[in-house]
Parts: structure tokens; C-alpha cells; sequence
């Protein structure tokens, strides 16, 4: 089907595999202190943020090489797995202890032999699955009864089931989902408010009712009030990035990485980064994010059809929404989370499905100019 | 509908750049408008000052022998942040601590980072606890203060605290030259308070301490303080102390106080041992004052040494108080009444020189006044002017009442004696010495004036030789060698001020020898001798047992003295070092091994140039010997004629076979009275020549040393 010729998008491709390289090296950074004191080798996550970046990377290039298309029938089997996964991590025993935060959270599954976190699977399923559906209800979508509400049903059951791990992040991330691809799939705005209303009101309650929710706010608003849980780690994310500057203290000399910042490798790498390469070092790496984004929307609106379309969307918002999340949190712009900054924090599942997401996105700017105007239907010539 | 994508992608777009740009701006507030502000907090979490110590100082005896040096050793601290099981620490550390479970706990601070568990382990202890591998227990490396010899001097090199300050002796006196300055640096540290420590950051290396070398001769101090102990066991005393004194420079060589303590774990020591009475503790001298009195009278011209006195039989009236001697003594000779310390006579004496210029002799010798001496606590004792003197003041003062002195101030006065006169400062540290060994500063031996006249200091010497001989102070004397001294006893004052007791002594002793020119002096002090409690029973066999021993030494201050002890079993452990010089190497080897000496050549040569110890000296048994092997002419070994000693004083014996290259071992005590081999016989080079003695009747020891001694006395 495809003409060698048919280039992936090179700029998007650079700017992954840039922020990858960025990662390892922030990885192996930031974890030294904490490598040494727990398992007595500084290298103890490089070696393994190694391996599973090129592991990913071996995804991405499979991916790209195949056509999306072929995903398209497995989005409901994925759906069903996913919803399955978030099941079992719910099981004790199955579950593993989170090591991101102090709360006890169950987000991992141990599978065969590496831990496995079903809610980064679930953020690629969901996108699948809302493509393939509102792909599917092309004519419908006006309609709330029969376009919207099957599909928000069967996401809203993931959606509770994330909740309940709790992983308030991807929660948040899936909803962004939701929104997103059914603003760009032109639901009606009276549709998109109600829906707006009710997750406001489900925020409102959770914020209200469950105790775990109540914390993170109020260690939100009051960081003095905690100061050795969310409270204190937010303070210390500040005095990362503050303390770096404009030009940053230089890549490896951050003092913060010497267990004052917990979990200075998975989701705090950004404030290390900032500490060690300054205002310009992080503005690169968001600049990166903002080409990737811009690259993935690109190739989103070339993509030969709507449900290419849809999934170029999806997956350029679940990169772009974890990494403005990840950013905002460790700026104390919103609660602490729980997400991973996309490609550079350590973490096995977030490298290998954005990673993934990269890969379709990829293969969809290979499918743009070879079909071009010449499409299926809906297509749309390239605006850019 | 392609309008409205297209409208709607456009608006997730914007959505998305005011994402980003509100990241941004958020990013820009925080690393460029409020840098300092987080920078400056995050210099207060990550860098502290932290200070380097520094070593503290060692005090080595005369010949550098340790007295004190700093042993590495761990301390504990928990970081309550750490600890993951309070019961557990609680429960090891309850057996240690000696303190209840629940105690330790509370005790931990929860707030702070850093507490203290236990501080200065033994390694067995230190050990232990590294076994528990408690979580939150952490170590540190301190250095201890170490006092090898444990009690050893323990009142004059005084102790520290667990901050290695100093509290007593010469860690106080000399703790500013012992400390060094600290230096500091700064550190990074981590969130577990573990210390980093930063190159480019500023610091400032920590000085260590300088080193002392004291006077104090560590084996002389040792055999002080055995004897001493002895002695005090012996006569049930309730505490003592003795001081040995070169006479010449003022140089202390050993200053012995008991009860003792030991200051590695000064805590436990009571108050009353750590004082270092010598110094801090003023008595009544008796007996041993009248000095003062007799070198005012012979100064002054007011009495000659074979002048009569009469003694009044024993008993005199003096202002309605009753004066006694120990004896009905009738007519004396000025000498005699020191010989026979007869109170009666020295008031006569005393009386004759007058109150002005006694009470000026007593200041002169240093009485009621600070000794000057590098050690902290001194007191000055009491000495009363003649203004507020009673009418009996001066006779109780030339008895020895009525004055309060210092062991330290007794001594130095006898020293003044010994060294022809001048009284000298003492010296208690000789050298201050930086790390490397070089010497910072110098105390050199300083005279403080002249008290009386060499030709006064020679005849008082003569009279208080006699006490040895004849008089108290017969069991002081020692064979083969002129001992000088005076005996003291002195009634204690009733604590609650109501006049004497009658069964509570001050015993002591001074004394120096030999007499014709001194190299030691020695005062031994006994605080409420039971039996026997007067000072020439109790306190002179004290300085008699000290002299041997010093004697018998191969090595120290007095050991050129070299005198044949007469104890047979000391002899019997100790050779004569042979003359090596000019003999080659399997030679000497052979003549050394004969002896049960061990060798050590040193140096490239055939020949035997020099030798350590110098030959003659008595040496144990097995002792090393070095010598230096250089180009050397052969020695003619030549045979030596042995002289005849046949009723020559031992001393003197062993002094005339030295001349002729021949050396000796002995048996008995007194005057030779078979020698082998025989006089005039031709023997080979360090040939051992058998002496036997034995002490003759009536009046010997005068006979045997007149001629040794009238060398010294016209020799001033």
C-alpha cells in the first residue's frame, strides 16, 4: 500500500527521539543520589530507562511501519482488556505499591515480570476507541442518545474505574480526551456544556468526599500545612527550579537530586531539569513538546481519513495534556497528580505507549501525501 | 462541516498555545523574577558550615614517651527522621546506657536531625552496636583523649572533657597551646544530613594542637607513685604525695599524689583524688622548716656550727605554753640540735636571729609565695607577717607551725639548699613542640635568686647530712652514696580549730644526694600516718625505696650516678654494657652475647666507632644495644692490672675499677672486704671483678664517705 518514499514526518521524528535522549540523560541525572542510596549502583535506572527506551523505540518503529488502520478493530477488544486490567489492579495482592507517592496506591500490575501500569495502556485505548466509534457515528454525532452516550458510557465506566485506583491524572487526562476529540468531531456546544456541568459536578464531589482528593487540595492550597507529603514536595520542586535560574547550575550538579526532591527521576524529572539547565533548558524541552504537538496536529488534519484524523488529535492532546499537567504541577499550578512528563520521566508503560502514540502519528504524516487529495472519505487537503 | 473542523481545530490549537505560554510564564515567574529568593533557600537546606577539628596536642615525657595521645574511636547520634523502630533502640541501648527503655525514647527529640545516643565507645561496644544495624543509629569518628598510662601522673596531666576540653592540670594550664584552632569548610549535605564536602567552596584548614614535653621522667613517675602507694599502704595514711626535683634546673621529674584516679574515665573519679595536692594543699611542715631558721642563723653569722645550746632537758616554758622535745636533750651543738631536731634549740636559734630577718629568710626561700610553677591551682600557702605575730609566732614558725606550705614550696627550699643556694624556678614543661617536632617555645631552667651563700649552703648541707646519718633520718640513707636530708613531723590542726590533735601527723620527708653534688631531690609526704607516724619512720623509708630504685635504673636523669644497688636480686638482673669501641663486628658480637645482650649494628665499617648505651652502665638483661660501625683504628685490647679496693666504701670500689677498664657485680652492703680477682693481677678489658661487702660496726658509713664528701663540700 505504501511507497517507500512515503517519508515519515522528520521534524516530529527529531523532536521524539531529541526529548528521549534528553530523558535518558535527565534520568541518569536526577536518579544517581537516589540509585545510590537504594541499590548501591548510580546506574541503577539509566541501565533500565536505557532498555525500555529502546524498547519503545522498537515500538514506535513498528508502528509507524504498520497502517493504523489495522488498530481500528482492536479498539474495542482493547477497550474490554483495558477495563479487565483496571479490574485487577484493583485486586489486592495483584497490585503493586505505587512508588511515586506516599499514599498507598495500587496503579501497577506485575506482569510476568516487569510492573505495568494499565492506566497509560487506557489513555491509547480510549483514544482508539472514541476514534473508532465517533468514526463509526459519523452522521449521528449531532445526536446525544444515540452518537454520544454509548461511548461516553463505556469510557465513563474506565473513567470510574481509574477514580477508584485512584489516579486522579489519567482520570483528568481521559476526560481532556473526551473533550477534545468530541469538540474537534463538531459536537454540539449545548452537548459539550452539559457534559462540562456534570464533570465539574463529579470533581466537585470527589474534591468533597473522597479524603485522598481533599489532601491533595489542601496540600495544594496550604504547602506549609504537609510539609513532609505533597506540601513538602511541591516546596522542594519550587526551590529546584527557582534555584536554577536563567543558564541552570549545570547538567549533574543539581543539589536538590540529593534526596531533598522525593522521586527526583519519574514525576518530578522537570523540576531537576529546570535546576540543572535553567529557564532556557526548560523552555526547550517545552518548545520540543509544542513542535510535537504542532507536528502531531498536522499530521492529524493531512490524515487520509476521519478516524486518522481523530487519533492524530487524541494522541497529540494525551501527549500534550500530560506534559502540560506534569509542568503545572511541579510549578504548584495545580494539585500534585501523579503523571509522568511524556518521553522523559522514568516509567516503563508511559515511555512505551507514548512512545507508541509517536508511532502512530508518524505513520499517519506517511500516509498523508501519498494519498493526499485523492482520499477516502471526508479527506481534506493538507492546510499547512 | 469542514468549516466548523477546522473552527473547532483551531480552538483546541489556541487552547493549547495558551497552555504552553501560561507554562511558560509560569516558569519565568519562578526561575527568573524569584531566583534569589529560591536560591537562597536552597543554600540553606544543601550547605552548612562545618567545622574541621582539629588534633589536640600530646605531652610527652622528658624521653618522649606518650603520657597522653588521641585514640580514634565512634560515637553515636540517631536522626529520629531515620528511625524506623523506637522500641528496638530503646531496648539495645537501655543495657548500655544503664538507663530505663522508655527514658532513651523520650529523651530523642523527634523535632531535631541529630541527638546524641553514646559518645566515645569502646570498640567492643562500638562493635555491638554496629551488629544491631538499627535504622536511624548513625556513627561518627571522634578522637578520644587516651592516657596510656592511665593513672600515670594523673594529677599533673589532668583530664578532658568530652569535647576534648581541658578541665584539670596541664590540659588546662596549656589548653589554648594543646587545642590548636579548628578550621571549618563549607559542606553540602543531603536531605539525610549526610556531608558532602564541596571543592570550590571556600575553607579553612584546622591547625592542630602543639605538643608539650614535660620534665616529668615517666619511670621516675612511676616508681614515686608505687612506692609512694606502698608506703601509705604501709602506714595506713589517709593520702600523700611526693615530688623529685633536679636541684640544678628546677625540673620536675616526677610529682606523685595519692589517691589516684584514672582520667580515661575521670567521671568516676572522686574529688578528692584529682587535686593535685602537691600544689593545692598546705600543711604545717614541722621539723622540715627548721631550715629556715638554721640557714637564717649560719647567714647571719649568729651561730657557728659547733656552737653550744642548751636544750633545757627536754622541756621549756614559753609563754605559758609548754615547748617539748622528743628526748631530754641537754647541751647540743648547733648541729646536733638539726641532727637531733630538738625543738628547744631551734627556738634558741630563731630567737637569736629575730623576727625581721627569720621572716625575711622564710620569703626568700619562697615560703608564702606562688612557686611559679605551669600548673593550675597553686596556692600560696600562709606565712604571716611579723606584724601581726604573736609573742610566740616566731618559736612556733621555727618549728614549723604556724606556717602553711606547699609540697611544692618544701621541695624548691631544699633545692635552693642542694643547688649551693640559689633557688630555682620549677619547671614542669620543657618544650612546646608544633606537629612536625619542631620546638615553638623553650622553658629553660630560670633561677629566681640567690637565698644564702654557697659556703651557708654547704655547711647547712653538712648538718643535714648528719640527719641521715646519725640522726631522724638514718633509715633515708643508702649504701655507697652521701643522702642529705630532714625529717618532719607535724600535728595536725583539729578541723573544728580548736588547737592540735593529738593523734593526727603530717609525716614528711626532703632530702637530696648526692650530697656533694646533688642531682635529686625528693620530698615524700604523708597525710595521717597511722603506724609507724612520725616523718623519719613513715615518710624516709618511702624516699629511700625511690632512690634505690632510681638508682638501679640504666636509664634517665640520674643514671650516670650509676650506682650498684644493693639489693642482690635487682644485681642479679643487670650486666655492665662492655666497651665495643674499636672492635669488630663478630667481636663485639661475641662480648655482647656472652652477656645476654642483644645487638643492633648499624652503619657501613669494620669497626665499632660508637655505642648506645655507653659502656659501664648497668643495663636488664636482653636489653638492646646499639652500634654505630664505622672506620675505626683497631683497639690495642690491653690487659688491665686490677687495682686493690680491700676497704674502700663500694662506691668508691666500683669507681676505681671503672678506671682501669673492669667492671663489677657485688654482694652485700658496706665496705669491700674480698675482691676477686686479686689485686695486681694482669686480667683482660671488661673483666667482671666479685666484690663482697659487709657492713662494718661503729660508725662506718661516717669513715667510708668522709673523703667522698669533703670533695663535695670544698668544691662549692
Amino acid at each position: 500500500m505504501m511507497d517507500e518514499k512515503d517519508r515519515p514526518d522528520r521534524v516530529l521524528l527529531v523532536a521524539t527521539l531529541l526529548l528521549v535522549g534528553v530523558g535518558i540523560v535527565m534520568v541518569y541525572s536526577s536518579s544517581v543520589a537516589v540509585a545510590e542510596l537504594r541499590y548501591q549502583t548510580s546506574s541503577f535506572f539509566l541501565k533500565r530507562h536505557v532498555l525500555r527506551a529502546l524498547l519503545g523505540l522498537l515500538a514506535m518503529w513498528v508502528v509507524m511501519k504498520t497502517d493504523y488502520h489495522r488498530w481500528q478493530k482492536l479498539a474495542g477488544l482493547g477497550m474490554l482488556a483495558s477495563v479487565f486490567l483496571l479490574l485487577l489492579v484493583l485486586l489486592p495482592r495483584v497490585g503493586l505499591k505505587g512508588s511515586g507517592t506516599s499514599e498507598n496506591l495500587s496503579r501497577r500490575l506485575h506482569l510476568v515480570f516487569v510492573g505495568f501500569q494499565p492506566s497509560e495502556m487506557v489513555k491509547l485505548v480510549v483514544v482508539f476507541y472514541i476514534a473508532k466509534q465517533m468514526d463509526r457515528k459519523n452522521t449521528q454525532i449531532g445526536e446525544f442518545k444515540k452518537g454520544l452516550l454509548p461511548t461516553i458510557c463505556v469510557v465513563g465506566l474506565s473513567l470510574i474505574l481509574i477514580a477508584f485506583e485512584p489516579d486522579l491524572g489519567t482520570a483528568l487526562v481521559v476526560t481532556m480526551l473526551v473533550f477534545t476529540m468530541f469538540m474537534v468531531v463538531g459536537v454540539r456546544w449545548i452537548h459539550m456544556m452539559g457534559m462540562g456541568a456534570f464533570s465539574a459536578a463529579a470533581t466537585a464531589m470527589m474534591i468533597r468526599c473522597v479524603p485522598y482528593c481533599r489532601r491533595r487540595v489542601l496540600s495544594f492550597l496550604h504547602p506549609d500545612w504537609d510539609p513532609n507529603g505533597a506540601g513538602y514536595q511541591i516546596k522542594q520542586s519550587l526551590i529546584s527550579l527557582g534555584s536554577g535560574g536563567i543558564f541552570g547550575i549545570g547538567l549533574g550538579n543539581s543539589r536538590q537530586k540529593l534526596l531533598f526532591l522525593p522521586e527526583p527521576h519519574t514525576d518530578f524529572v522537570f523540576s531537576i531539569l529546570g535546576e540543572e539547565l535553567g529557564f532556557l533548558g526548560a523552555m526547550a524541552i517545552l518548545t520540543l513538546f509544542l513542535l510535537v504537538a504542532w507536528r502531531g496536529l498536522r499530521a492529524a488534519r493531512c490524515a487520509p481519513d476521519r478516524f486518522g484524523f481523530l487519533l492524530g488529535v487524541g494522541i497529540t492532546t494525551m501527549i500534550f495534556v500530560n506534559m502540560a499537567v506534569n509542568v503545572a504541577v511541579v510549578t504548584r499550578m495545580c494539585p500534585t497528580t501523579g503523571l509522568t512528563l511524556p518521553f522523559i520521566s522514568y516509567g516503563g508503560s508511559s515511555l512505551l505507549f507514548n512512545l507508541i502514540g509517536v508511532g502512530i502519528l508518524l505513520n499517519l504524516s506517511r500516509q498523508q501525501r501519498s494519498r493526499g487529495s485523492v482520499g477516502r472519505k471526508g479527506s481534506r487537503p493538507c492546510v499547512y | 462541516m469542514r468549516s466548523k473542523q477546522s473552527r473547532r481545530i483551531i480552538l483546541v490549537l489556541i487552547l493549547g498555545a495558551g497552555i504552553w505560554v501560561s507554562l511558560i510564564g509560569r516558569l519565568f515567574f519562578i526561575q527568573i523574577l524569584h531566583r534569589g529568593e529560591y536560591r537562597q533557600r536552597s543554600q540553606d537546606q544543601h550547605l552548612c558550615e562545618s567545622t574541621l577539628k582539629a588534633q589536640r596536642g600530646v605531652i610527652y615525657d622528658r624521653d618522649g614517651a606518650k603520657l597522653v595521645c588521641n585514640l580514634p574511636v565512634k560515637s553515636y547520634y540517631v536522626d529520629p527522621t531515620e528511625v524506623k523502630n523506637l522500641q528496638r533502640i530503646g531496648a539495645n541501648f537501655a543495657r548500655l546506657l544503664k538507663r530505663s527503655s522508655r527514658h532513651i525514647i523520650q529523651s530523642l527529640d523527634m523535632e531535631s536531625t541529630f541527638v546524641w545516643l553514646i559518645r566515645m565507645t569502646e570498640p567492643k561496644v562500638s562493635q555491638l552496636i554496629d551488629s544491631w544495624n538499627i535504622a536511624g543509629v548513625f556513627s561518627l569518628v571522634e578522637m578520644k583523649r587516651f592516657y596510656p598510662c592511665r593513672q600515670l601522673g594523673c594529677q599533673v596531666i589532668g583530664f578532658t572533657d568530652v569535647d576534648n576540653k581541658g578541665l584539670e592540670g596541664l590540659e588546662l594550664q596549656f589548653d589554648d597551646v594543646l587545642r590548636g584552632r579548628d578550621g571549618w569548610a563549607v559542606m553540602q549535605r543531603d536531605a539525610h544530613g549526610r556531608r558532602i564536602p564541596l571543592t570550590e567552596y571556600p575553607r579553612e584548614e584546622p591547625r592542630d594542637g602543639y605538643s608539650l614535653v614535660v620534665t616529668i621522667h615517666a619511670v621516675y613517675q612511676t616508681i614515686a607513685e608505687q612506692e609512694l602507694a606502698r608506703g601509705i599502704q604501709k602506714t595506713s595514711a589517709k593520702a600523700g604525695c611526693v615530688i623529685l626535683m633536679d636541684p640544678a634546673t628546677g625540673e620536675i621529674l616526677a610529682m606523685a599524689n595519692e589517691p589516684q584516679y584514672d582520667p580515661n574515665s575521670p567521671s568516676t573519679a572522686h574529688q578528692e583524688c584529682r587535686r593535685n595536692r602537691a600544689i593545692t594543699d598546705i600543711f604545717e611542715p614541722g621539723s622540715t622548716f627548721k631550715i629556715v631558721a638554721a640557714a637564717a642563723a649560719l647567714e647571719e653569722g649568729v651561730q657557728n656550727p659547733d656552737d653550744l645550746i642548751y636544750c633545757e632537758e627536754g622541756s621549756m616554758e614559753l609563754c605559758r605554753t609548754t615547748i617539748n622535745d622528743v628526748d631530754e636533750f641537754g647541751w647540743l651543738t648547733f648541729e646536733q640540735v638539726i641532727e637531733k631536731s630538738s625543738n628547744i634549740g631551734i627556738i634558741k636559734v630563731a630567737n637569736q636571729v629575730g623576727e625581721e630577718p627569720f621572716f625575711d629568710y622564710a620569703r626568700r626561700f619562697g615560703f608564702g609565695n606562688l612557686t611559679g610553677i605551669s600548673l593550675p591551682g597553686e596556692v600560696k600557702g600562709l606565712l604571716a607577717s611579723p606584724k601581726t605575730w604573736s609573742r610566740l609566732s616566731l618559736a612556733s614558725m621555727a618549728m614549723g607551725h604556724e606556717v602553711a606550705v606547699t609540697s611544692l614550696q618544701l621541695v624548691c627550699a631544699y633545692a635552693a639548699v642542694a643547688n649551693s643556694g640559689t633557688l630555682m624556678k620549677p619547671l614542669i614543661v620543657r618544650y612546646v613542640l608544633d606537629t612536625r617536632g619542631n620546638v615553638v617555645q623553650e622553658f629553660s631552667p630560670s633561677r629566681i635568686r640567690r637565698v644564702i651563700s654557697p659556703k651557708t649552703a654547704a655547711t647547712l648541707k653538712s648538718f643535714l647530712v648528719k640527719v641521715v646519718e646519725r640522726g631522724t633520718g638514718k633509715l633515708a640513707a643508702i649504701d655507697g652514696l652521701c643522702v642529705a636530708g630532714k625529717t618532719g613531723t607535724a600535728y595536725k590542726l583539729r578541723e573544728d580549730g580548736s588547737g592540735f590533735s593529738r593523734d593526727r601527723f603530717m609525716a614528711s620527708f626532703c632530702g637530696f644526694f648526692p650530697a656533694e653534688s646533688p642531682r635529686l631531690v625528693g620530698l615524700v609526704v604523708l597525710d595521717e600516718p597511722r603506724m609507724p607516724h612520725s616523718g623519719g619512720q613513715a615518710a624516709t623509708p618511702i624516699f629511700r625505696r625511690i632512690a634505690e630504685r632510681i638508682l638501679a635504673l640504666p636509664k634517665g636523669p640520674c643514671a650516670d650516678l650509676c650506682l650498684m644497688v644493693s639489693q642482690p636480686d635487682a644485681a642479679e638482673q643487670m650486666v655492665v654494657v662492655p666497651d665495643l669501641s674499636g672492635l669488630d663486628k663478630p667481636t663485639a658480637l661475641v662480648l655482647l652475647q656472652k652477656r645476654d645482650l642483644a645487638a643492633q649494628p648499624e652503619g657501613e665499617g669494620l669497626r665499632v666507632c660508637h655505642q648506645q648505651p655507653q659502656a659501664g652502665v648497668l643495663v636488664a638483661r636482653g636489653e638492646t644495644i646499639l652500634m654505630v660501625l664505622g672506620n675505626l683504628a683497631k683497639r690495642t685490647t690491653k690487659d688491665s692490672k686490677v687495682p686493690h679496693v680491700i676497704g674502700l666504701t663500694l662506691r668508691e670500689a666500683i669507681r676505681q675499677l671503672r678506671q682501669n677498664g673492669l667492671a663489677a657485680t657485688f654482694a652485700g652492703s658496706g665496705l669491700v672486704i674480698r675482691q676477686t680477682p686479686k689485686a695486681g693481677s694482669r686480667v683482660g678489658q671488661e673483666t667482671v671483678c666479685k666484690l663482697e661487702c659487709e657492713a662494718p660496726s661503729g660508725g662506718p658509713d661516717l669513715m667510708a664517705d668522709a673523703s667522698s664528701r669533703h670533695r663535695g663540700m670544698s668544691e662549692p
